[in-house]
């Protein structure tokens, strides 16, 4: 399933209805869900907030093999910034030295099994990969 | 996603203790409404904050980051926040940002507003290298 969207937060709500159908039709489990939406919501918010310059549209891409589950978001006329590179928030900090931000793309690394990063032709595509356990689908 | 429903109460015992439930998810388009529901308790001058999270089915980083930025305003009061009944998949994310470091889960919210009637738990110390 593929399907473009508005380059603002508030097309979240239409962005969980489409994860919601392609949960549906995929059969897949809740526990695997909860994870598609979580990756999808912080990718997109931090293609909204960091990326500089695109299109009016995101497009997202979810597909399912046998064993793996592929997120795919894609920003056309954009700057590079590669979100797979950003350090690491240091969760061991006291709660003085944390901040509200940057947990995002720590939990995306945290729930996926591979996250990676293409830019060409001023396109940027980030790319997150789920294995699936038999228990899973 | 299901709508995210708050509700506030305050509970006037030795110390008054607020109780917020949360029932739905919290993302980015609605995490700002947790924040003014913690506020609001703060403004009123009540640092004792239980957050039933028991029909909660879904927390982003967004949430999280809510929480990070109360409990530091609450704890410059004397206060603290706790987080009751998170369901297993709120309960992993909250391991994976490793906040058992800073913020004590409790298994049901009576458990929660027993350790500040008593004024014996104080929740967990932050960890430090």
């Amino acid at each position: 399933m593929e399907k473009n969207f508005k380059r603002e937060i508030s097309a979240l709500d239409e962005i969980f209805s489409f994860v919601d159908d392609f949960v549906t039709e995929s059969r897949i489990d809740d526990a695997v869900a909860f994870s598609i939406r979580l990756a999808v919501e912080e990718l997109f918010t931090n293609f909204v907030r960091h990326n500089t310059g695109g299109l009016d549209h995101i497009a997202i891409s979810l597909k399912r093999d046998s064993n793996q589950l592929l997120i795919q978001l894609k920003d056309f006329q954009v700057e590079p910034f590669d979100m797979t590179k950003v350090k690491s928030v240091d969760v061991d900090l006291p709660l003085e030295k944390r901040k509200a931000g940057e947990l995002g793309i720590h939990l995306v690394k945290s729930i996926v099994d591979k996250l990676s990063y293409e830019y060409s032709k001023r396109t940027l595509c980030v790319t997150a990969i789920k294995n699936l356990e038999e228990q899973d689908v | 996603m299901e709508k995210l429903i708050i509700s506030e109460e305050k509970l006037n015992g030795k110390v008054p203790v607020a109780l917020i439930t949360l029932k739905g998810s919290i993302e980015t388009t609605n995490a700002a409404t947790l924040e003014e529901a913690i506020e609001r308790v703060i403004n009123d001058r009540c640092y004792q904050i239980v957050v039933d999270l028991g029909g909660v089915n879904y927390i982003s980083s967004a949430g999280w980051g809510i929480f990070i930025s109360e409990i530091k305003r609450v704890r410059r009061n004397g206060g603290d926040i706790k987080l009751a009944k998170m369901n297993p998949a709120v309960r992993e994310v909250f391991e994976i940002l490793e906040f058992h470091n800073i913020l004590k889960p409790y298994s049901s919210k009576e458990d929660a507003l027993r350790d500040f009637m008593s004024g014996v738990e104080k929740g967990p110390e932050t960890k430090r290298k």
